[in-house]
């Protein structure tokens, strides 16, 4: 017969909300760890448990302080920095988000723990949407900036008319003309104002990622770039497919290829995140 | 998000309208219904005995794409040619044995129009009687030999 709850240690209880969890009864599963955390408020791993639970409920409020007071107590906690992470970028609170995801990956990395492409592209995708909502309000911006500076150009036409109007020293003859003459200026400048605009929207459209920075197998900028001995650089999970799949040979000099000559080429991956630093529009997720 | 296959479809795809390739006409409306099925048309190269002819190539793509190789044959009007069936089946290495997934639709393409650019005498494989009435719908699933590479 199992105890009754009052019983269970703290343990106990987060090791019966992590079943629940699994079993993906969330609600219960919090009960399970705020019985925990009321037992033994020092373990922060009930905390982000919990939170990972508010995540899924989409609470991303409750998720962030919960993580919050994980990190509070450990502020090295992978998990603290990735839930975090990721309820910011729910509360579209990108800047921060990044920073956490940030220090999730670099924590990842310095304690050697794989795991996989979660964090990463994660990371890649709050970036994106970071600049989604910084690309939107610059384009709001521009039109706004545009529609300002024709106004001003017409205003402009329109004292100048009425100044000509009321001037004594020209004869009606050449207050048409001048007339004329101001018409025609401030719509060339209208006309240059417009083009210069479009010039922009036009960069817009037509940003690529130049095929250098692309895989040879999959055309997408390269995540973690390899190198064969032909000197030829893929992406690491694309090459290994093929090698896997189609066979042991270079794509595209055909010379035999084995999985281990593949060498990161780290000199690329600067290339690469140098480009997307500058380009972030060019983040795949 | 789409699967792999279709996002590079759809690369090569935006690649060949914005940088077309000489001779080498796609059916965009086609595609755009169904990104794993093309039509590409094929113009005779000048001063070859295809000039002033053209041609339609089908690409059939599966989920494995670029690793594996897009299924290709001619439809409509076949080519005379000795590695071309009447059948519009190509015995082409690269189609088959020889695919990498570095090579492309456009890829493709320029080694068939070269192939058809190369030959002198429009005349149909010696064994296309018996091929057609014998092989599968599928080319990929044809056992091709390779016999001669100069053509």
């Amino acid at each position: 017969m199992s105890k009754p709850a009052a019983q269970l240690s703290d343990v106990e209880l987060k090791d019966h909300g992590n079943k629940l969890f699994a079993a993906r009864k969330y609600d219960d599963a919090i009960s399970c760890y705020n019985k925990a955390i009321i037992k033994n408020p020092n373990n922060p791993t009930y905390f982000t448990n919990r939170a990972l639970c508010y995540i899924k409920l989409k609470r991303y409020e409750a998720a962030c302080q919960d993580c919050r007071r994980a990190l509070d107590m450990d502020n090295n906690l992978i998990k603290g920095h990735f839930f975090l992470g990721l309820s910011l970028m729910e509360l579209e609170a990108f800047d921060e988000a990044i920073k956490h995801l940030q220090r999730a990956q670099d924590l990842g990395k310095e304690q050697k723990l794989n795991f996989g492409d979660d964090i990463a592209s994660q990371l890649r995708l709050a970036r994106k949407k970071r600049w989604n909502l910084l690309e939107e309000k610059r384009i709001q911006q521009e039109i706004e900036l545009q529609s300002y500076l024709n106004r001003l150009i017409k205003k402009d036409l329109e004292e100048r008319l009425e100044k000509l109007k009321i001037d004594e020293n020209l004869s009606d003859d050449g207050k048409k003309e001048a007339a004329n003459d101001a018409e025609q200026q401030c719509e060339n400048y209208s006309t240059e104002l417009n083009s210069l605009f479009a010039k922009i929207d036009d960069r817009r459209r037509k940003r690529e990622v130049p095929d250098y920075l692309c895989g040879k197998i999959s055309f997408e900028i390269l995540q973690e770039p390899v190198i064969t001995p032909s000197g030829i650089t893929y992406e690491r999970k694309d090459i290994e497919e093929h090698l896997q799949r189609v066979g042991h040979f270079d794509p595209v000099t055909r010379v035999p290829l084995s999985v281990e000559q593949l060498i990161p080429n780290y000199s690329m991956k600067e290339v690469v995140d140098g480009f997307v630093q500058e380009n972030e529009w060019s983040l795949e997720y | 998000m789409s699967c792999p296959a279709e996002r590079r479809l759809r690369k090569e795809l935006l690649e060949l309208l914005t940088n077309p390739m000489p001779g080498i006409y796609i059916d965009e409306e086609k595609v755009a219904k169904n990104i794993n099925e093309w039509i590409v048309t094929i113009e005779g190269a000048e001063k070859t005995i295809y000039e002033g002819e053209t041609f339609q190539l089908q690409f059939s793509f599966n989920e494995k794409y670029p690793f594996d190789s897009p299924t290709v044959l001619f439809i409509g009007k076949i080519p005379v040619h000795s590695h071309i069936y009447s059948n519009g089946h190509i015995c082409l290495s690269i189609l088959t044995d020889d695919w990498t997934p570095a090579l492309s639709v456009g890829a493709v393409c320029l080694s068939i129009r070269s192939m058809l650019s190369s030959a002198t005498k429009k005349e149909r494989p010696p064994d296309d009687m018996i091929y057609t009435r014998t092989c599968s719908k599928n080319p990929k699933k044809t056992k091709w030999f390779f016999h001669d590479d100069t053509v």
